[in-house]
């Protein structure tokens, strides 16, 4: 069942969300990207992969946690220690949520 | 928009395979979308609606808990809007690899762009010589995320009540620990390292302090700041000697 206020309110999220996406997708189709900028577009992905796994390890309840009882410290250094050994993404992953879902069972936290 | 050739499938099978540890991150957290937009009200068609048309994960989620708070259109259409803000940054960054593709397949593969399939597909971009990416690739990877948080979204619907939080298990590690595993590798010289340190801080700090998705902007800023900045004291000095 769909009700048309919600419709209508999913249809214009959808719009708002689309225009983040395309706004600046053919930005350099249109002009030529200063070069200083091109530079500082080299440093974004790393930038944003920090700000995707730092917060989620370090407050992965929204607040700061004591790094030694915070289960997920844990996790990624099984997952970082498995990826330097083997250097298999997949198993590094597994190993890292397992691991993680294990200390969850015995220590709790 | 041609006709594929065999390079074109080539990226479009490597753009599905690459994706796939972050595909296995998104699982959970579609699985915990689908319940908790029916707990909040919502019927399983629209609750796959707006996977299937938004799909954005950190704006669902917000969305359906400001609906179940009761707020109106203009709240949940403005805060989707700032969550999503991020996504600007990402296209610029991936604008220079698409920048002679044409304009309907730049419109096409912006549409499922998520924070996964931009860094599987600028990673990609930036390991290949070539100077332009592959629309194929950024299809296969955005697509493949799509088909999985589709589905993830339906059997939490479906599931609606009898599961209470998928997430609390700890599979929610899933994600960070994939783009850990993507991070790592990139981590190349003194130079990037610094940029993540400084963006794990400020993302850090901001993400606790600072509601919605302001830190991954705020990090953006100041990482690609200290970048830069490093990169032309570097040349000073290189410059200098």
């Amino acid at each position: 069942m769909l009700r048309p206020y919600f419709v209508a309110m999913i249809v214009l999220m959808a719009v708002a969300t689309y225009t983040t996406r395309v706004g600046l997708i053919g930005v350099a189709k249109q002009v030529e990207i200063h070069p200083l900028l091109r530079r500082a577009l080299d440093y974004v992905p790393v930038s944003i992969l920090a700000a995707l796994v730092f917060p989620a390890v370090l407050a992965p309840s929204g607040q700061m946690e004591s790094s030694v009882t915070n289960v997920y410290v844990w996790g990624s250094v099984i997952t970082v220690a498995v990826l330097l050994l083997t250097k298999r993404q997949w198993l590094a992953i597994v190993l890292g949520v397992a691991s993680l879902m294990l200390m969850r069972v015995f220590v709790g936290g | 928009m041609h006709k594929p050739t065999e390079d074109d499938r080539h990226q479009f099978r490597l753009g599905v395979v690459k994706t796939l540890p972050m595909a296995l991150g998104v699982l959970p957290f579609g699985l915990a979308y689908g319940v908790i937009a029916i707990q909040a009200g919502l019927t399983i068609a629209e609750t796959m609606l707006m996977s299937l048309i938004v799909f954005a994960g950190a704006s669902q989620f917000m969305a359906v808990v400001i609906i179940a708070s009761g707020a109106g259109i203009p709240l949940v259409v403005a805060s989707t809007f700032l969550v999503n803000l991020r996504h600007l940054v990402m296209g610029l960054s991936l604008s220079p690899y698409l920048s002679k593709v044409t304009s309907r397949w730049q419109r096409f593969v912006a549409f499922s762009m998520t924070d996964e399939s931009y860094i599987t597909t600028v990673t990609h971009y930036r390991e290949t010589p070539e100077e332009q990416g592959s629309p194929y690739f950024m299809l296969a990877s955005g697509g493949s995320i799509y088909v999985v948080w589709a589905a993830a979204s339906l059997v939490g619907a479906l599931a609606g009540h009898l599961i209470s939080d998928p997430l609390k298990w700890g599979i929610d590690f899933a994600m960070p620990a994939a783009f850990l595993t993507m991070l790592l590798p990139q981590v190349v010289s003194r130079r990037v390292a610094a940029v993540v340190a400084v963006a794990a801080v400020v993302g850090t700090a901001s993400y606790v302090l600072i509601p919605g998705k302001w830190y991954i902007i705020l990090a953006v800023v100041t990482g690609t700041f200290t970048g830069v900045i490093l990169e032309t004291l570097a040349q000073k000095r290189a410059a200098s000697c």
